[in-house]
């Protein structure tokens, strides 16, 4: 059920650039590429490639 | 009429835009520029769809995020870059209604309200507010996103377009069938 408000009031600029915070994008951006580089996401994947080939044969 | 929107005022801009884009493909600090250019016109799109203030910002955070982390796939094709940005946004608020992290929300100011009304040639009453309340949460998702981003963030028939991946004319003529199903609606 969707909410309606009629009476909405816009956040001043002042609010909204407060919130800010391109440092906190960079970190999130650099633990996402460290999560992919990671040897235990790899390690993972290869594991369970080898579990599935082996329940295969 | 739009005053939502920060849109492309000449080549140079673009062009300007575009090196950015190319230096932070490199770089994800050189990004820096454009995330203060359109950092507030992201939020509000996505806090007056979740009425949710904070997770408004971790939102609009993922909408960098991602933005940042895809660039490489990013090609210019004649759309402006906040288009792209605004396709994301649109994609991580409907993954939070989806994830049941937020309620989704139609936010309309008192200034908007009145001028809707003018657009309906209807009253601006108690009555009549009912009755679009119960039409704009009967109408299917795609058109209320158009009438949304058309009567209550007054943006343009080519953002509109840009945003949702159509041409200008064929944005106009579904803003004006979904307006036609909103009255419909309204009536019923």
């Amino acid at each position: 059920m969707r909410k309606i408000l009629f009476n909405y009031q816009d956040p001043s600029s002042e609010d909204v650039q407060s919130k800010r915070d391109f440092d906190l994008v960079l970190k999130k951006v650099k633990a996402q590429q460290d999560y992919w580089k990671s040897p235990w996401f790899y390690g993972a994947i290869g594991f369970a490639s080898i579990l599935s080939f082996l329940i295969f044969i | 009429m739009s005053s939502t929107s920060l849109y492309h005022q000449s080549d140079t801009r673009i062009q300007t835009e575009l090196q950015i884009i190319e230096r932070a493909k490199r770089d994800p600090k050189d990004f820096a520029p454009l995330y203060n250019q359109y950092h507030e016109s992201i939020f509000r799109y996505v806090v007056k769809r979740v009425n949710d203030s904070d997770l408004a910002c971790d939102i609009t955070s993922n909408v960098f995020v991602k933005a940042i982390t895809n660039l490489q796939k990013y090609e210019f094709r004649g759309v402006p870059f906040s288009s792209w940005l605004f396709r994301i946004a649109k994609s991580e608020v409907y993954q939070s209604f989806r994830d049941q992290k937020a309620k989704r929300t139609v936010s309309i100011d008192k200034v908007t309200i009145v001028q809707v009304f003018e657009e309906l040639n209807l009253d601006d009453d108690e009555e009549n507010k009912a009755k679009l309340s119960r039409a704009l949460r009967r109408i299917n998702e795609k058109e209320l996103a158009l009438i949304e981003m058309r009567y209550f963030e007054k943006r343009s028939y080519r953002e509109i377009g840009e945003i949702i991946s159509v041409t200008e004319n064929n944005a106009k003529v579904k803003t004006f069938r979904a307006l036609q199903k909103l009255k419909v609606l309204f009536k019923e």
